[in-house]
């Protein structure tokens, strides 16, 4: 029986074919998307929140706000990576996920 | 109505390594965003709190112990200033309240299908509710000095005045003294003394002409 497989900082061409293909996109909240599937690399289900802002400072009052345009508004590119729970050995404190990474195109349409 | 569609496709080149860097760090502010509001909240209310408790409690700021000495308009505006900073003051704390400990209800469960997601959706709404807390609070403060202002810089309550005609005419002021059938008043021209024996009418009003 072989564990997870270990960290490692990796792409390639195939993942983000993989991920289009498997992950599915909610909107719970107008400006959240999250993009729920299987990683590429190490196959645990995995769930990533798309924002367009998040809250930063613990000095000042301020939002930290994405210069491209709301990720949920407008089509863009998203880099992705897996953050799965899953306990992948010689991962880095503070990291999460296996290390597979990769980007995905997100289009929004109206009906 | 138009229902959005949203399409994934793969991305038009491969992820490089700064992309991976980026979206490492998004993911770190990501995690620890609500903790943070919650605390960034904590600190703004004991703060602002102290500082109420301070500008109230200690007596920083006073003005008159009576707004009756006030002239009435004055009183109405100081006691309208009063009334606004509560109100302010309030929502303020319960806003404070909100982004520091949440909601005092509970959440639906069909909004909890992404933790991670429903995390983000409370932070920005305790953000939100930080930013509205913190402004509410400082107008509380900024009313209640106008108040205090008010009590301090208005005009005092006019003194009763008397009219008094006689054949030679009509003096009206304030009463300054009354003896041996002499009457004293205030008037704008200085103290005039009218001998009541030849008084015809002898009125109050509320101002002189």
């Amino acid at each position: 029986m072989t564990g997870p497989e270990p960290y490692l900082e990796i792409t390639e061409d195939s993942y983000a074919s993989f991920a289009a293909e498997h992950f599915k996109v909610e909107e719970p909240k107008s400006g959240t998307l999250v993009l729920r599937g299987p990683c590429p690399r190490c196959g645990a289900v995995m769930e990533t929140p798309v924002v367009d802002s998040i809250f930063r400072s613990t000095r000042s009052i301020r939002f930290w706000r994405r210069q491209s345009p709301p990720a949920a508004a407008q089509s863009h590119v998203e880099p992705m990576m897996c953050d799965c729970a899953e306990d992948h050995p010689d991962r880095p404190d503070g990291l999460s996920g296996c290390g597979a990474y990769w980007t995905l195109t997100i289009s929004v349409a109206d009906q | 109505m138009s229902k959005r569609v949203v399409r994934l496709s793969a991305g038009p080149a491969m992820a490089t390594e700064s992309d991976l860097r980026a979206v490492q760090h998004r993911d770190r502010l990501l995690r620890d965003e609500l903790p943070r509001v919650r605390a960034t909240a904590a600190a703004w209310r004991n703060g602002l709190g102290a500082l109420l408790v301070g500008l109230i409690g200690f007596g920083l700021i006073k003005g008159r112990s009576d707004v009756g000495q006030l002239a009435p308009s004055w009183a109405v505006i100081v006691g309208a200033l009063l009334l606004a900073a509560l109100l302010v003051g309030a929502a303020g704390a319960a806003l404070l309240l909100r982004a520091a400990h949440g909601r005092p209800f509970v959440t639906s469960a069909r909004e909890m299908l992404s933790p991670r997601a429903a995390d983000h959706v409370e932070a920005v709404t305790s953000a939100q509710a930080l930013l509205w807390g913190m402004i509410a609070t400082l107008g509380c403060v900024f009313l209640l000095v106008a108040a205090v202002g008010a009590t301090w810089y208005g005009p005092e309550k006019s003194e009763p005045v008397v009219r008094v005609a006689t054949g030679t005419g009509t003096v009206c002021g304030s009463v300054v003294r009354l003896a041996h059938g002499t009457l004293v008043l205030k008037t704008k021209a200085g103290e005039v003394a009218v001998d009541l024996s030849t008084a015809l009418t002898l009125e109050a009003v509320d101002s002189c002409p």
